[in-house]
């Protein structure tokens, strides 16, 4: 709303009044709660309150509800109270307030009375003679009484027992019974809402504040309703799926701390961790980052303690082994990242003295002849051996000590004030990430020789520092714990193709569309394409796959059609998010390059994308969280097995072949022509196996599905927030 | 459309020989490429290759040219998919049209499934579609509009910046997480408290409605945000609140894109499908004993598909009929989501123009 004013001239404080009113609104929303909580079974209507029963405590409530909005408007029309109504309460509290009576008239009359049909030709005046006095009254008498006389004849209705929780009715039209149960909480709920926006409406003493006043509560509790949804929603799957998804998780202390240490340098490198020195919502995040760095490093302490101590913990299901080798595959993750996060601090190191450029080279050697030996295991994908004596481990072990001794000489020159630092010394910079290749090195070897490296108590293992079944094991097999490692990478794999298939379709139409195509009939018809594209629903998509797509890929539902008929559901998220983005670069971007001489061309490759990269990829990384938990099309072109007992193997299955037929060089995948599975399919496959004795492990596939899709959608808005704040700076 | 013609003409009258060669040759081995992909030709994948080959060499020779009209062919794949879409929905969706006619979606024949019997009729899933979205709708309107309100005009700051993030989280939640809560939780819940089968449409329309909602609140969110600042500081200027100035000022301006936001929420819970297929009860008739009994359960065009694909092979009415309920549910949510993109576009010509 407009910022153009708000500053109270007059402060005179609350009046009895206004105090009296705030406390029917307050009445009415402890009501409202109350009545949603016996919804939900937190609070059994059938119960008691000391010797009372609750019904008949809810029962007075609704009661002195009513009583108390009758009383606002009474003492404001005729108690002397200075009060600034509007001459009527306005049509819409009329039509609410005809509605109201004509609905309850007609019950009484046809159901209560037995009047049948003819009762609701009776409510008919009421409701509309009710409707002109609300009308026809001052505003403060016509915005309470009747909404209070509704109230307490629900509450005279419940006191005097007429609806018990026992009382039931059954509509014939509905063949249903609806009980008392419930009728009772949706009542009470009713007079809640219309006590509250009387009562809002009397606090601010009527007129037109008054009634901005109810809008504004009852606005504020329709967002307060969906936002307590979502949370429920979200902390309800945690509750039941936690501990199915984490059952048996056995991980090393090391790797842990490991991992922690990571996060903790992530926080602190990028998150804003001093609420001392932001404002608003940047002052909450800051808490909440310095909040969670100071758990990371709680965590971390209580690690380091068990491993000093040698004894395990576990609770909860999950065991940390006081080990401090570290896995080899986060040592990869952990070790990429870091590197990633170093190139950004990453000067590069000319060295001014003789010594210095030997120094500068030898590091250089070093970790050029621990790739080259790499590249070798990977291409022989075995270990490569002199005499017994392994290559990769030695040489990353010797480059990584230097390392680490010049980092550590450095940083000990750095400290103290007498010894000045040899110029022949690399920058920490430079050392640490030389470290760090020999480190990653190290974990690659590892990973692909299978054969541990150890050094007394520290060392990386090729397995055995994470176990997680949930994760790690297929959904069938014999006497193994249900996980869901072939719908993980199902799930992965179609993502993948649907990335590579629609990304670089989508950008390149965003370019032509923003940059090369003039207004006409074509772009036209390629919006109302792309917004027809948009809201197509996705089981239509799936029968386009089943219809165009599966007949063409051999028959039967597999990856690959999955993967291209995801990759249509995500051309037009992508291409309209591009699109924003690109249109978005201003126009002295184009310009200024132009005027350096540059080619439309060139511009656009060199100022254009760069310019929109992150508006590009945080539509990427949306539209990925919406189709990574597509399911309608997948039950179509893909459709595989329930429980599957492994994982697509596509990264083996690629063949190719040469010969003298059409196709002439034919390359195939077996493993993508086939059924497979993915997430949100095992959990539908969960379902339609009949739940019973799968629940569990539904919900624990419906949190690791939440789990994968939100932080595809938490990344995604945050990345969108960074750069849109970066671009106002 | 005659000076575009001319326009090309000369772009490419203007070309050197080997770029025309590059541009004729990328173009032709493409449409090869597709031709061969539709007739189920061996050819198909070859013809890909020579594609590739000539736009790398047209990279490496004529890389700007090159790289417009290879844009200009991925332009042209979003039309391609759509009118491909279309195409095939209707061509699959014939022989049942041409079997059962307009009594596909005569009200007032027999309106029985039974396709053992040859009696197909789509009447059971259109009214179960409309009251489920009837239901929807009732939550996902005012609620929408009234978190667009909050967002756009009422909610400070810093509250904006928690519950914008919400809602978009909440339209993250893939719609089998609800069709699974809706399966194990909600059905029991409702079947016990009113002693009906599991599956009642009030229940449906419900997690569908909630599914709908944030399409709503976005939507009509960006509509109230167009409305100039000047037109409230003017309201406002007049010594009015502001939930005068939003009622007389900001809701009015911006109501074409309100309405706009309800469509898309309407064309969302049409569209619907798994929350719906794994929580309705599949029995292809129309609700008993009145039509308009949301205690009952039926079927929806959306879940008809998800749930019959499997008992069908290709080439059988039935599997005809599938697609004929496609044919539908693109008619009527495509159409609903152009119809309202329109809509806004009109609006947001409107407020620029009035400026």
């Amino acid at each position: 709303m407009s910022d153009a004013y708000h500053s109270q001239l007059v402060n005179d404080g609350g009046t009895t009044y206004e105090r009296f009113a705030m406390a029917v609104v307050a009445g009415a929303f402890a009501a409202f709660v109350l009545a949603a909580g016996t919804l939900f079974g937190w609070v059994s209507l059938g119960g008691h309150v000391g010797n009372v029963p609750v019904a008949n405590v809810v029962a007075v409530g609704v009661l002195a509800l009513g009583a108390g909005t009758g009383t606002l408007g009474v003492l404001s029309r005729w108690g002397g109270v200075r009060t600034t109504p509007d001459r009527s309460p306005g049509l819409g509290v009329g039509i609410v307030q005809t509605g109201l009576w004509l609905v309850t008239a007609g019950l009484i009359a046809s159901h209560t009375l037995g009047l049948g049909g003819v009762g609701w030709l009776v409510a008919v005046p009421v409701g509309v003679f009710v409707g002109y006095l609300t009308i026809g009254t001052r505003e403060d008498v016509g915005a309470t009484l009747p909404a209070a006389a509704f109230i307490c004849l629900v509450g005279a209705v419940l006191v005097t027992g007429l609806i018990t929780p026992a009382w039931t009715w059954e509509p014939e039209a509905f063949d249903a019974t609806i009980p008392g149960t419930i009728v009772i909480p949706l009542l009470t709920m009713l007079s809640g809402l219309l006590a509250g926006w009387a009562g809002a409406s009397a606090s601010e003493r009527f007129g037109t504040r008054g009634r901005q006043n109810g809008a504004f509560l009852l606005i504020a509790l329709v967002v307060l309703l969906v936002l307590s949804v979502l949370v429920f929603l979200l902390v309800f799957v945690f509750e039941r799926g936690i501990a199915v998804v984490l059952e048996n998780l056995t991980v090393g202390a090391g790797t842990v701390l490991l991992l922690l240490g990571t996060a903790l340098v992530l926080l602190v490198k990028f998150g804003n961790v001093r609420p001392a020195t932001s404002d608003s919502t940047d002052k909450i995040a800051a808490f909440v980052n310095l909040a969670g760095a100071i758990v990371i490093a709680l965590v971390g302490s209580v690690l380091a303690y068990t491993i000093g101590v040698n004894r395990a913990i576990s609770g909860y299901a999950v065991t940390i082994e006081p080990i401090t080798a570290i896995g080899a595959i986060p040592g990869l993750v952990v070790g990429i990242v870091l590197v990633g996060v170093l190139r950004q601090s990453d000067a590069t190191w000319v060295p001014a003295t003789e010594a210095g450029r030997r120094v500068s080279q030898g590091l250089r050697l070093g970790t050029g002849l621990l790739a080259g030996a790499l590249f070798l295991e990977v291409v022989t994908w075995s270990e490569l051996a002199v005499a017994g004596v392994a290559i990769v481990p030695t040489l990353a072990i010797a480059v990584g000590v230097i390392a680490v001794g010049l980092l550590l000489v450095n940083r000990v020159a750095s400290l103290s004030d007498t010894l000045t630092s040899p110029t022949w010394l690399p920058p920490l910079s430079r050392t640490a990430t030389v470290a760090l290749w020999a480190f990653l090195g190290l974990c690659l070897h590892v990973a692909i020789t299978g054969y541990p490296v150890v050094l007394g108590p520290v060392g990386i293992l090729a397995s055995g520092s994470v176990d997680w079944p949930f994760v790690m094991n297929p959904s069938q097999g014999l006497g193994i714990q249900k996980g869901v490692m072939p719908a993980m990478l199902g799930t992965i794999w179609i993502v993948l193709g649907a990335v590579a298939f629609a990304v670089p379709l989508a950008v390149g139409a965003a370019v032509y569309l923003t940059e090369y195509a003039e207004d006409s009939a074509f772009t036209r018809a390629v919006d109302v394409a792309t917004n027809g594209l948009w809201s197509t629903p996705s089981i239509v998509f799936g029968l386009f796959g089943l219809a165009f797509l599966v007949p063409r890929f051999g028959g039967n539902p597999s990856i690959f059609a999955a993967q291209l008929v995801l990759g249509f559901m995500l051309l037009p998220l992508v291409l309209i998010t591009s699109r924003e983005a690109m249109k978005s670069v201003p126009d002295e971007y184009r310009d200024a390059s132009a005027a350096l001489g540059v080619s439309k061309w060139d511009t656009i490759r060199s100022v254009v994308i760069p310019a929109a990269m992150p508006g590009v990829i945080t539509g990427v990384i949306l539209g990925v969280g919406r189709i990574a938990g597509e399911t309608a099309p997948l039950l179509l072109v893909l459709n595989g097995p329930n429980f599957p007992n492994s994982a697509p193997g596509v990264i083996s299955g690629f063949t190719v072949d040469f010969g003298l037929q059409p196709p002439f060089v034919h390359v195939s995948n077996p493993a993508l022509l086939e059924r497979a599975s993915a997430l949100p399919y095992q959990l539908y496959a969960i379902i339609t196996a009949g739940v019973g004795a799968e629940e569990s492990f539904g919900w624990g596939t419906t949190l690791v599905l939440l789990g994968v899709v939100l932080a595809f959608f938490a990344m995604g808005i945050a990345s969108r927030r960074y750069f849109r704040r970066k671009l106002h700076q | 459309m005659r000076r575009q013609a001319i326009a090309v003409i000369r772009t490419a009258a203007d070309l050197d020989r080997p770029s025309f060669f590059l541009v004729t040759a990328q173009i032709l081995l493409i449409t090869g490429t597709f031709a061969g992909f539709l007739l189920q030709s061996g050819w198909t994948v070859t013809l890909l290759y020579g594609f590739l080959l000539v736009a790398g060499i047209g990279w490496v020779t004529r890389q700007a040219l090159t790289a417009k009209v290879v844009t200009f062919l991925m332009t042209a794949t979003t039309l391609l998919t759509l009118g491909l879409i279309a195409a095939f929905l209707v061509l699959e969706s014939m022989p049942v049209f041409r079997h059962a006619g307009l009594g596909l979606v005569w009200p007032f024949g027999s309106t029985e499934w039974s396709s053992s019997q040859g009696q197909f009729s789509l009447v059971p899933m259109i009214w179960g579609t409309a009251l489920t979205t009837a239901v929807a709708i009732l939550v996902a309107a005012p609620f929408g509009v009234a978190g667009a309100l909050f967002i756009s005009d009422i909610a400070p700051d810093w509250l904006r910046e928690i519950v914008k993030p919400a809602v978009e989280l909440l339209a993250g939640i893939p719609s089998i997480v609800y069709g699974f809560i809706g399966f194990t939780v909600i059905n029991p819940y409702v079947g016990d408290l009113f002693s009906v089968n599991p599956g009642a449409l009030a229940a449906i329309g419900l997690v569908i409605g909630f599914m709908a909602l944030p399409t709503v609140v976005s939507v009509a969110e960006d509509a109230l945000s167009a409305v100039p600042e000047s037109m409230k500081d003017g309201s406002v200027a007049m010594g009015v609140t502001d939930w005068q100035t939003m009622k007389s000022v900001s809701v009015p301006t911006a109501f074409s894109g309100i309405s706009a936001g309800v469509l898309l929420g309407i064309g969302r819970a049409i569209g619907e499908t798994m929350a719906a297929t794994v929580m309705i009860s599949h029995s292809r008739r129309l609700p008993e004993p009145e039509l308009y009994n949301v205690f009952d359960s039926t079927e929806t065009l959306t879940t008809f598909i998800a749930a019959s694909y499997g008992h069908v092979t290709p080439g059988e009415l039935f599997w005809s009929a599938l697609f004929a309920a496609g044919v539908f549910l693109m008619v009527i949510v495509t159409g609903l989501g152009i119809v309202s993109q329109l809509i806004e576009r009109r609006m947001h010509r409107k407020l620029r123009e009035g400026q």
